[in-house]
């Protein structure tokens, strides 16, 4: 029996880092087509002292 | 955020959904400010009840954030108000894309010695007085104070190359009697029906939400230099941050027309 070392999905740039993400939701068109929100706890850079990490 | 539990009757660092400090005064600490006060907010419950899920209590933070926002549709914002709730008076230029817009822009120092006020009677300078139109995709959104919604917009997802983002943003709406009105006012209600139709209306909330696959779209509006944040830390998600090389914007987006997924 051989044993594959499970290979990390390659993720595309503009993804969020994935310790931001707090919630993922799904949504299918009747289409059949798939979207996702990756909700996070990322805010623009000045509002980051007061971050709610959520 | 790294969170001490050094002495006894901190909860366990795993429970911890937010960390919310707080400064003198019961406020919330402003930017910078040290808090002085810390609210740990956790998934913990009595014995007896049922422990809900972080991903539950994060999701009750958020609708709580909602709410905090003032409502309605209105700009609720001084900064620079005249420049952010009018369209200048120009043709609109044509781009490719977000990387072909950028390499256009004057250089950040050349608009920093500008030295453009930020009260809210402070208008276009030459250099944002122009319109731009281009395809473009919304990576991540969240929604202001002030009623903006802040989108992060770059190139297709397949563009290859280094990935190059910008913020474009949907002003919270202007009195009924400005020029501008009719327009911002239908380019939110493009995006609003969008995410009424494809995601049942979740809108983003305070913090970013980011979108897979990013959601295309044609957009058009002013350009706009966001001289609040000429120093110090600036606009955009941790995650795209390093991929955003301007404070330029489009503010206010004037027309957008947002695709569903292929």
């Amino acid at each position: 029996m051989t044993t594959k070392k499970k290979k990390k999905k390659p993720v595309r740039p503009g993804l969020p880092a994935e310790e931001s993400i707090v919630e993922e939701k799904v949504f299918v068109s009747p289409k059949g087509a798939t979207y996702r929100i990756l909700r996070t706890n990322e805010v623009d850079g000045y509002e980051e002292k007061k971050k709610r990490k959520r | 955020m790294a969170t001490s539990n050094a002495r006894p009757g901190l909860p366990n660092p795993k429970s911890i959904v937010a960390e919310i400090p707080f400064g003198a005064g019961g406020a919330e600490a402003p930017g910078g400010a040290a808090p002085v006060y810390r609210i740990l907010r956790t998934n913990e419950v009595d014995g007896y009840e049922k422990k809900p899920s972080k991903a539950a209590v994060a999701e009750a933070m958020f609708v709580e954030a909602k709410k905090k926002r003032k409502p309605g549709e209105q700009f609720g914002g001084t900064s620079r108000r005249i420049a952010k709730l009018s369209v200048a008076d120009v043709k609109f230029e044509k781009f490719a894309d977000v990387a072909a817009l950028i390499a256009t822009l004057p250089a950040h120092a050349v608009m920093v010695k500008k030295k453009i006020p930020t009260d809210a009677k402070s208008n276009r300078v030459a250099e944002e007085k122009r319109n731009v139109r281009m395809e473009a995709f919304i990576y991540a959104a969240s929604v202001e104070d002030d009623n903006d919604y802040h989108l992060i917009l770059g190139r297709a997802p397949d563009a290859g190359g280094s990935p190059v983002y910008m913020t474009m943003e949907l002003s919270g709406l202007p009195p009924s009697n400005m020029k501008s009105h009719a327009a911002l006012k239908a380019a939110r209600e493009a995006f609003k029906k969008f995410f009424a139709k494809v995601f049942n209306g979740d809108l983003p909330g305070t913090s970013y939400d980011f979108y897979d696959p990013p959601i295309r779209v044609e957009v058009e509006g002013s350009l706009f230099w966001d001289a609040s944040h000429a120093k110090g830390s600036r606009p955009g998600p941790q995650s795209l941050r390093p991929n955003m090389p301007v404070v330029w914007e489009v503010h206010p987006i004037s027309k957008m027309k947002l695709f569903p997924p292929a």
